[in-house]
């Protein structure tokens, strides 16, 4: 029942010239009711990946298989109805009211000329129940603030009902308020049942709101794990090139950035004790 | 949720009833409403006519009918086209469209005795191809990587509608003996209209609608952008051109018919959306029936206005249209906090 990829390469090429390996050799699986997240410095092929699964952009190599049947054989509202995306900088359409944009959300199941069932309209209601955007319903959009409107636009995924959801940094330009409670809707998700897959720059929202992380460097994964496993401070040295202390809180590691302070034996100290005994699974190459 | 919707599809409907009887009525001799709703029906009973019923039926019944097409021709056209450019400028006018079909149909009447392809495919038809070819190329000169910016669509429909402009007037130059009938049918105006015209209107219109009103969800859906509604499974592309095909059809009979007549597609989309809210399936048939009410009021003034003289009722709605739109516009900066 899994969402997986395997040795999945990609590249994008303009006018036909042999184009620019963004993905290497990516394999991943996700599976019903986990959150997985994917972190890796920009440019690392994060959102390649995401284009890869949501068949904007087909692969130059590798498969992608949903429940054992290969990506490309879903219909589009087949595949609609079984993936889900919450885009980085969604577009709202302005003057639609906030039910009316959530139960877009319905059209994978209402097909282009159906007309809306009971089915679609509980599935709506639930959309809006979740993500605490019911009292908003008859509001037009372009009137919510910034993170109620990116809760506008989770809903329309949720309305959805796909066994899988796909977030691409979801709490860009949100405040901490508002990150905390969408990561807290997706994770709720996942407790139903749905595979969460979620790109993440905040390294520490990540180690708290998934069960495994992936981390992309330069097109390939380069390490997966739990996030305190995977979230050492010499893995973070070396894929985002940036000095950090890891600490732990109560087996959630925490990342802290460190400013100019030359000294590797602090950092090494650091890591072994945040390590806890586990050592993160890094990848070949 | 349904905004005060539900009376509003009624009341427009009735309201442009009203009007087309009212026009009918008006003229050199008034004829009240109860005889033309008696004509009405001795000319479907296939009754003889007599006198003023003549008139009612032959002259002004078949104009203010016209009338009432081409506007709600024009209004759905710029419903679908501001729906597909996700754009509140678009329109059959801004984008080149009109003067494509404009020059289409001077072309047929122009030269369509000598050649016979033009001759056999009609004014409407040839309005159609040129409009449409008018349509993609303007959304091609306009298009910069994946978004088509605002300005430049206009930019390019200016740009492409005037080439055909100056070309249309090229036209009527060299064919001299009949560019005043030309003229005056591609200034706007419903003098020359006639049941045929009607029919021909009927045709291209009433499926278009129909067709359109299919799609509205899927022209709901568009304006979750290219990238949105394609990861709800919507066949992006299909959608687009499709409805690019129908307001340009609806576009091109009403050109060919009354000529080019500006902001209509502007004003009554954006009246409706304003009234209503952005949903396709209300704004389609909506833009048509306010549409329809909307020109025959234009022809009803342009016939009255200036007395015996016939002002071309393209500047009836320019004239009307503009101060209308800036009222609406205050209107809803006024109560749009509520």
């Amino acid at each position: 029942m899994s969402l997986r990829v395997n040795q999945v390469s990609a590249e994008y090429r303009p006018n036909g010239a042999p184009g620019k390996r963004v993905l290497e050799g990516v394999s991943l699986h996700l599976a019903p009711g986990e959150v997985v997240g994917v972190i890796g410095p920009n440019g690392a092929g994060k959102s390649t990946l995401l284009r890869l699964l949501t068949r904007r952009l087909e692969p130059s190599a590798g498969s992608i298989t949903l429940a054992g049947r290969a990506l490309a054989d879903f219909g589009r509202f087949e595949l609609a109805r079984h993936l889900a995306l919450v885009a980085q900088s969604p577009v709202l359409p302005v003057g639609f009211r906030v039910a009316e944009v959530v139960s877009m959300g319905r059209a994978p199941h209402v097909g282009l000329f159906g007309v809306t069932s009971q089915a679609d309209r509980v599935a709506v209601a639930a959309a809006l129940e979740a993500t605490d955007t019911a009292r908003f319903g008859a509001r037009p959009v372009e009137t919510l603030s910034g993170g109620e409107q990116q809760r506008v636009v989770f809903a329309r995924a949720l309305a959805q009902q796909p066994r899988y959801l796909l977030l691409d940094e979801p709490t860009n330009h949100l405040d901490l308020r508002y990150q905390v409670e969408l990561l807290g809707y997706a994770r709720a998700q996942a407790r139903a049942g749905v595979g969460v897959l979620v790109v993440l720059h905040d390294l520490n929202l990540a180690a708290r709101t998934c069960d495994r992380l992936l981390v992309l460097d330069g097109g390939r994964l380069v390490a997966e794990g739990a996030p305190g496993a995977v979230l050492t401070a010499d893995l973070i040295g070396s894929v985002f090139g940036a000095r950090v202390r890891v600490l732990d809180d109560a087996g959630t590691p925490v990342v802290v950035p460190e400013f100019g302070l030359a000294d590797a034996g602090l950092q090494s100290l650091e890591s072994a004790s945040s390590g806890d005994g586990q050592s993160p699974t890094l990848l070949e190459p | 949720m349904n905004r005060s919707g539900r009376w509003l599809v009624p009341f427009s409907l009735l309201a442009t009833l009203a009007v087309i009887v009212l026009a009918v009525g008006n003229g050199s001799v008034y004829v009240p409403p109860a005889d033309i709703l008696a004509t009405f029906g001795k000319a479907v009973r296939g009754e003889a006519l007599v006198g003023s019923e003549v008139i009612v039926w032959q002259m002004r019944l078949p104009r203010v009918l016209t009338a009432a097409l081409v506007g709600g021709a024009l209004g759905l056209a710029g419903a679908i086209y501001q729906g597909v450019f996700r754009n509140p400028l678009a329109d059959p006018y801004l984008l080149g469209t009109a003067s494509g079909a404009g020059f289409g149909a001077t072309l047929v009447a122009a030269v369509g005795a000598s050649v016979p392809l033009l001759a056999k495919l009609g004014a409407p038809l040839t309005a159609f191809l040129f409009g449409l070819a008018t349509v993609l190329l303007v959304a091609a000169l306009a298009r910069d990587g994946a978004s088509l910016p605002t300005v430049r669509l206009i930019l390019a429909g200016v740009v492409v509608g005037s080439i055909f402009t100056a070309a249309t007037s090229f036209l009527m130059v060299v064919s001299r003996e009949q560019a005043a009938g030309m003229l005056a049918r591609l200034l706007g105006g419903f003098g020359f209209s006639g049941w045929p015209d009607v029919w021909t209107l009927l045709a291209f219109t009433l499926p278009a609608l129909l067709l359109a009103g299919a799609f509205a969800r899927a022209l709901d859906l568009l304006q979750l952008g290219e990238e949105g509604a394609a990861l709800l499974g919507l066949p992006v592309e299909a959608v687009k051109y499709l409805m690019l095909g129908v307001a340009t059809l609806t576009t091109a009979a009403a050109v060919s018919v009354a000529g080019i007549i500006g902001f209509v597609g502007l004003i009554v989309p954006h009246a409706v959306r304003l009234a209503l809210g952005p949903g396709h399936r209300r704004l389609l048939p909506l833009a048509v029936v306010w549409g329809a009410g909307f020109m025959v009021l234009a022809d009803l003034l342009a016939r009255n206005v200036a007395g015996p003289v016939e002002v071309p009722v393209g500047i009836v709605t320019a004239v009307v249209g503009g101060p209308f739109f800036l009222l609406l516009l205050k209107g809803r900066g006024q109560g749009g906090a509520a």
